[in-house]
C-alpha cells in the first residue's frame, strides 16, 4: 500500500541541452551554450562552476564528464519540482533503442530508414546471436545513485521493442530448414526476442538489482504495433521470462497504442506492478471529473488487471501547459475508476521533444495537480 | 511469362536522405534538393535495369507516403494528421475527405521521373487501391465507405488512364488494408469490392495487379479471384503457401517472395525452391517474382541486393534451374 496517495514521477527522456550535445560531440560551444548551463545551474541550485570550467577546457575525459553533469541537471530538476521518483532524463543515452543496440553484441546499424516525410531513424540489423557485451544501464545508475535524494526508477527498453524495431537476419538464417516463409519469420522473431531477454536484458537487470535498483520501468512503445493474439502472447511470454525470479518492482510503459488490446493481456503480466500509459493526449482540456478519454481504464479493470495505473496526466507533444486543476480532475477521474490508492501521476511519455522550460512548466503543474487531488481525496 | 519487379516504392539513398534532412533544416535550396532527387532516382532505376527486372518503376522517392499525392492532388481531399502505417515503425498522413472527390488533373506525374525510365522494360506505376484509401481516410463527407470507395475509384481510373498514356504498361493497385488483420473487409464487402475495382480499371489496356501485403491473402480468397484485374499479388511472409494450393486462377500471380521488411539477403536457391513448391499446385497465366511490399523499409543498399536476388529467382524459374 502506498504511504502517500498520487505519487509522482517522470517517464524517462528529457531534451539534451546544446552544451550536452556539443560538449559530447566535440563541436565548438558558443557563449549562449555556456550561458544556458549557467542559467539552469543557478535555477536548480547546482554549483556549476566546475561544469563551466569543463566546457571551456579540453580535459581528456570531457565527454563523459559532460554526460555526468547533464544527468545531474536532470535529477536535480526533477527533485526541485518535487517528483517522488526521478532518474537521469536519459541524458546518458543516445536514444532509447540505439543505446541498447550499440552495446549488445549481435546488433549492427544498417543506415537511416524513413519514418515519415524527411524524418528518419537509425535501424539496426541483428546479424549474430544476441549476447551480453558491455554494461549499458548499470554505469548510469551507479553514477547517479549517490547524487539523488529522491527514489530512483530506472527506465529500460524492453525486448518487444528491441525486436520490433530491428531487422532480424541471424535468427532468420538459423531457421533455413523451415519451408514456409511465414512460419520461418514468426519463429525467428520469437527466438530473437527471447535471446534479447536471456542474453541482454536479464544479465543487466541482475546487475542493476544487485546495485540497489528498486524499480525498473520496462518501456515498450512498439507494443500492439502488431495487433494479433500471437504477437501479444509472445510479448507476455517475453515479459514473464524477463522478470521471473527477480526481486524488484516492475512497471510497463506503453504509449500511443491500442489499449483495448493491451487490456486483454495486461492481467497475464507477472509482477507488473503498474501500467504507465498515454491518456492526456486523448483527453480534452475541459474541467470536471467526467473524462471519457480515461474510460479505457475500465477495460483494464474488466479484464482483471490488479496493479496500479499512471495513465498520463500531461500531454507531451504540445507546448500548451495543462492547468493544475485539469491535472487534478484527470487524476480524480481515474481514482473514481480504480481507487485512489492505485493511481500514480506521470506525463504521457518522456519529454524529450519539449524544451527544458516547457518540460519544467508541465511537470510543475503535474505536481501541483497531484497536490490538489490529494487534498480533495483525503 | 515470368516477370520480376518490386511491389511498390524503393528507399531513398543515404545521400538523398542526408540532402532531405539538410533541406528540412533550410540548409539546402529547392534546386539542390531536386538535383539530389534526380541523382537518386537514376541510381534506383539503374539498379533495377542492371539486375534485369522485367518491370521497372522510378522508386517513388518523392512521395512522402502512398496516399499523400492523392490527399494533395484530388479535389475534396486534404492532408490530415499523422498515423501509423499498419504494423510498421513508419507513419503516413491521413487523407481528410471533406467534400466530393474530384479529379483535377494528373496527381502523380509531377512527383515522378517518367523521362528517366529506360526503354525496353515495362514501366510500372504504383497507386493506392480504393479499399485501402477509403479505410485509411477520415470521411467527413460521404458517410458511407462504399460511396467513398466508388468516388475515389473514379478519380483513380482517370489517373491510371493518364499514366497509361504516358507509357506505363503495368499498374499496381496497392491494397494492404484489404488483408490487414484489423482493417480487412467482411465477406459482403469483399464481394462488393469487385464492382469498385471495375470502375478503377475501366478502359485500361495496361495490365493491372491488385497487390496485397501486410496480411494473409487467404482471407480474401476465393472472392479476389473474380476481381477485374490481370494479376493478384500475395505477401508470402504473411500468407502460408498452403493457402494458394489448388487455386483456380484466371489471371497472373505476383509472389511476394523477397522480404522488403527484413534486411536479410535471401538465398536465391531457397527462394526458387519455395516458388516451385507453390507452382506445383497452381498455374498462373503470368508469374511475377516480387518483393512482398514496398521496399522503403530498407536501406537502398539492401534493397539493391534484394533486387538482384529476385532477378536471379525469376531467371531460375524461367530456366527451370
Amino acid at each position: 500500500m502506498m504511504a502517500k496517495l498520487f505519487e509522482t514521477y517522470e517517464i524517462g527522456s528529457l531534451a539534451k541541452h546544446s552544451w550536452r550535445l556539443k560538449g559530447f560531440s566535440g563541436a565548438k560551444l558558443t557563449e549562449a551554450d555556456i550561458a544556458e548551463a549557467e542559467t539552469w545551474g543557478k535555477r536548480l541550485g547546482i554549483d556549476c562552476k566546475p561544469l563551466i570550467k569543463l566546457l571551456r577546457g579540453d580535459a581528456p575525459d570531457r565527454r563523459q564528464q559532460v554526460v555526468n553533469w547533464s544527468a545531474l541537471y536532470a535529477v536535480k530538476m526533477f527533485e526541485r519540482l518535487g517528483l517522488d521518483y526521478v532518474y537521469t532524463g536519459e541524458q546518458w543515452r543516445e536514444e532509447m533503442y540505439a543505446h541498447v543496440a550499440k552495446n549488445v553484441e549481435g546488433f549492427e546499424f544498417t543506415g537511416w530508414i524513413k519514418s515519415f516525410d524527411y524524418r528518419y531513424y537509425r535501424k539496426a540489423a541483428v546479424v549474430g546471436e544476441v549476447k551480453y557485451r558491455d554494461p549499458f544501464y548499470i554505469d548510469e545508475f551507479e553514477y547517479i545513485k549517490p547524487h539523488a535524494e529522491a527514489e530512483l526508477k530506472v527506465p529500460i527498453t524492453g525486448p518487444y521493442t528491441m525486436t520490433d524495431w530491428s531487422f532480424n537476419e541471424h535468427y532468420w538464417r538459423k531457421l533455413g530448414k523451415v519451408k514456409s516463409l511465414k512460419e520461418r519469420k514468426s519463429r525467428a522473431r520469437r527466438e530473437l526476442m527471447l535471446d534479447v531477454v536471456d542474453n541482454a536484458l536479464r544479465p543487466e537487470f541482475e546487475k542493476l538489482i544487485a546495485a540497489g535498483t528498486k524499480w525498473i520501468q520496462i518501456d515498450e512503445p512498439a507494443l500492439t504495433t502488431q495487433p494479433t493474439a500471437e504477437e501479444m502472447s509472445l510479448f507476455v511470454e517475453a515479459w514473464n521470462r524477463l522478470v521471473a525470479g527477480l526481486d524488484c518492482r516492475f512497471s510497463l510503459h506503453n504509449c500511443y497504442s491500442d489499449y483495448g488490446l493491451l487490456a486483454r493481456y495486461a492481467p497475464d503480466l507477472k509482477k507488473c506492478d503498474q501500467l504507465s500509459l498515454e491518456f492526456a493526449n486523448r483527453d480534452t482540456k475541459a474541467p470536471g471529473r467526467k473524462r471519457p478519454a480515461y474510460d479505457l481504464i475500465k477495460s483494464f479493470e474488466e479484464h482483471g488487471y490488479e496493479g496500479a495505473y499512471a495513465p498520463g496526466f500531461v500531454h507531451v507533444h504540445t507546448d500548451q501547459i495543462a492547468s493544475p486543476e485539469v491535472v487534478r480532475d484527470r487524476i480524480l477521474c481515474v481514482a473514481d475508476i480504480a481507487g485512489p490508492e492505485r493511481v500514480y501521476v506521470a506525463p504521457d511519455c518522456g519529454l524529450r521533444t519539449r524544451t527544458w522550460e516547457v518540460a519544467y512548466a508541465k511537470l510543475e503543474n503535474l505536481v501541483k495537480g497531484a497536490d490538489l487531488a490529494r487534498k480533495e481525496a483525503s | 511469362m515470368i516477370g520480376s519487379s518490386v511491389s511498390g516504392n524503393l528507399p531513398r539513398t543515404q545521400e538523398l536522405i542526408a540532402k532531405t534532412r539538410a533541406y528540412d533544416r533550410a540548409k539546402l535550396s529547392d534546386e539542390e534538393l531536386e538535383a539530389a532527387y534526380v541523382e537518386a532516382t537514376k541510381r534506383v532505376i539503374e539498379g533495377q535495369a542492371k539486375a534485369g527486372l522485367s518491370h521497372v518503376n522510378d522508386g517513388l522517392l518523392k512521395w512522402q507516403d502512398l496516399l499523400r499525392p492523392f490527399s494533395q492532388g484530388l479535389g475534396g481531399v486534404e492532408v490530415g494528421p499523422m498515423a501509423r502505417w499498419f504494423n510498421n515503425n513508419t507513419f503516413y498522413k491521413v487523407p481528410l475527405v471533406k467534400g466530393p472527390i474530384t479529379y483535377k488533373g494528373p496527381v502523380t506525374e509531377g512527383l515522378g521521373y517518367r523521362r528517366l525510365l529506360p526503354k525496353g522494360a515495362t514501366l510500372k506505376a504504383v497507386l493506392p487501391a480504393p479499399y485501402t484509401f477509403a479505410v485509411l481516410a477520415t470521411d467527413c463527407h460521404y458517410g458511407d465507405a462504399s460511396k467513398l470507395q466508388a468516388a475515389y475509384a473514379e478519380a483513380l481510373n482517370q489517373e491510371a488512364r493518364h499514366l497509361e498514356k504516358l507509357g506505363y504498361g503495368y499498374i499496381q493497385l496497392s491494397d494492404p488494408a484489404l488483408v490487414y488483420v484489423t482493417t480487412k473487409p467482411t465477406k459482403k464487402e469483399l464481394k462488393a469490392y469487385g464492382k469498385v475495382l471495375e470502375v478503377a480499371t475501366s478502359g485500361l489496356k495496361a495490365k493491372t495487379c491488385l497487390q496485397t501485403f501486410f496480411g494473409d491473402a487467404g482471407d480474401i480468397l476465393p472472392e479476389a479471384l473474380a476481381y477485374p484485374v490481370s494479376d493478384l499479388g500475395v505477401d508470402l511472409y504473411e500468407t502460408a503457401p498452403e493457402t494458394l494450393k489448388g487455386l483456380k486462377l484466371k489471371g497472373g500471380l505476383s509472389l511476394g517472395l523477397i522480404d522488403a521488411r527484413n534486411s536479410t539477403i535471401e538465398d536465391a536457391g531457397e527462394i526458387t525452391t519455395a516458388a516451385k513448391q507453390i507452382l506445383k499446385t497452381v498455374n498462373p497465366k503470368d508469374l511475377y517474382v516480387s518483393t512482398n511490399c514496398d521496399a522503403d523499409f530498407l536501406t537502398w543498399e539492401k534493397a539493391e541486393e534484394k533486387i538482384g536476388v529476385l532477378a536471379r529467382v525469376a531467371e531460375n524459374l524461367r530456366g527451370g534451374a
